[in-house]
């Protein structure tokens, strides 16, 4: 036998997970931090970062609603709270865009318009969804006793 | 919640029985590290772990453990 039996118990996993945690924030950080260097330092193309980026978004966003889906107490917001928060998110967006880069040019659409109205529907609707299943399962769960 | 410091007579009651930190792991199925750290007051364990150890050590939960200061 190469190494020693490890035993396993509340306290061992309990701090596997903060030190999961912990290292995934430091790895999402540094991530972030080499997108951010080769897009705006070294000057490369999107395109050559869509991996990263992918990575990224499907770390950081999986942890997020994985931990708020298992936590389960969030706020689900009502419909009219929907509204008024995508607003606000495309309104923010799309200002702070196009005060960065101007008007885009109508051809370019589906790479400036889209993402900018798109992009925030996506998210509340799986913030909604999360928010909702983790409310739903907790209440299962407490019917069950 | 309020950090609560909780206080124990693990020691004294394992001790009692003559039983070693390991022996009393392998009782209620944790590592001895855990029970060493229980003992240093270095850990809060689960109300599973703690209900685990007073059936192991035959004593009540209020005997077992109790907050800071309170006893």
């Amino acid at each position: 036998m190469l190494f020693e039996k490890t035993e396993r118990d509340e306290r061992t996993f309990a701090a596997g997970g903060r030190v999961a945690g912990i290292w995934l924030g430091v790895t999402h950080i540094l991530l972030a931090g080499v997108i951010f260097y080769r897009l705006y330092i070294l000057g490369q193309p999107d395109e050559e970062l869509r991996d990263f980026q992918t990575v990224f978004a499907i770390s950081l966003f999986g942890h997020m609603l994985t931990q708020l889906f298992l936590g389960g107490l969030l706020p689900v917001p009502t419909w009219r709270g929907m509204v008024v928060c995508y607003l606000t998110l495309a309104g923010v967006i799309a200002a702070v865009c196009l005060a960065i880069y101007g008007v885009p040019e109508a051809s370019q659409w589906h790479s400036t318009w889209l993402p900018t109205f798109l992009g925030p529907a996506i998210l509340l609707g799986l913030y909604r969804l999360t928010a909702w299943l983790g409310r739903r399962r907790i209440e299962k769960l407490i019917a069950e006793q | 919640m309020k950090d609560l410091e909780i206080a124990s007579s693990l020691k004294l009651a394992r001790v009692a029985r003559g039983w070693s930190q390991a022996e009393l792991a392998d009782r209620v199925d944790v590592t001895r590290q855990t029970i060493g750290l229980i003992e240093a007051g270095r850990y809060n364990p689960s109300i599973k772990l703690c209900l685990a150890l007073a059936r192991a050590t035959g004593q009540g939960l209020d005997d077992l453990f109790w907050i800071q200061g309170e006893r």
